[in-house]
């Protein structure tokens, strides 16, 4: 399941559902870095908007 | 004289008025920048969505907030049931706020205030831009991408063929 994703650092925010929707998978877990192949700083900024997207029901914690 | 005198009391007012405005540049490179996005409930009426805002927009002043921003996402589905609605009204404002206590107060409001369903608060960098996520850009073929995962492909030794021979 390897999925290698271009990412733009400055895009990565809570509200850039298109970027976040590509970094979860189809039960809503954050892909890990192995998959992801995003740099381990860019890896954390998209796990904190996931995290923040999730809070404000924007994606769901679980399906 | 009289004339004089009006045209001295003139450049005193422009001067008191370039001082206010020397302050209030001042003012604004200590401020803050945030972003605050909240849900409102979907049961209020347009009426009552109307007043809501207006009470939140007057206690973002109370607190000296300047708000340059809003973005209205309307009405949208939840990804999840949060008290039993199933979806809710996004709204989003960008300010400016110099008293940084003050966020706190405005956090207290947004939790104690019915109609608000959830909220969050991010603290942005001085030079942040507001971007429209949900505006699609144009897929531009031409363009070349941000970062290009590429395999090199490592050249044979040539060193092999000359070995063979030998």
């Amino acid at each position: 399941m390897a999925r290698k994703i271009d990412v733009v650092s400055s895009q990565i925010d809570y509200k850039n559902l298109k970027l976040i929707k590509q970094f979860i998978t189809r039960y809503g877990k954050i892909v890990p870095r192995q998959y992801t192949k995003v740099s381990l700083k860019d890896q954390k900024r998209i796990a904190r908007a996931i995290k923040n997207a999730r809070y404000m029901a924007l994606v769901p914690f679980v399906r | 004289m009289a004339k004089v005198v009006k045209a001295t009391k003139k450049i005193k007012e422009s001067k008191t008025k370039s001082v206010l405005t020397a302050a209030e540049s001042q003012v604004d490179s200590s401020a803050s920048k945030y972003e605050l996005m909240f849900i409102l409930s979907p049961m209020l009426t347009e009426d009552k969505r109307k007043k809501t805002l207006a009470d939140f927009q007057a206690e973002l002043d109370t607190h000296g907030a300047k708000i340059f921003h809003i973005d209205d996402w309307g009405k949208r589905d939840l990804a999840y049931r949060i008290r039993k609605f199933d979806e809710g009204y996004y709204m989003i404002y960008y300010f400016d706020l110099v008293n940084t206590q003050a966020i706190k107060e405005i956090d207290r409001y947004l939790r104690l205030e019915p109609g608000f369903i959830r909220h969050i608060v991010m603290k942005r960098e001085s030079d942040h831009e507001i971007k429209d996520y949900t505006i699609e850009e144009p897929v531009d073929e031409n363009a070349e991408p941000v970062r290009k995962f590429t395999k090199v492909k490592k050249a044979k030794p040539e060193v092999a063929d000359s070995m063979k021979d030998a």
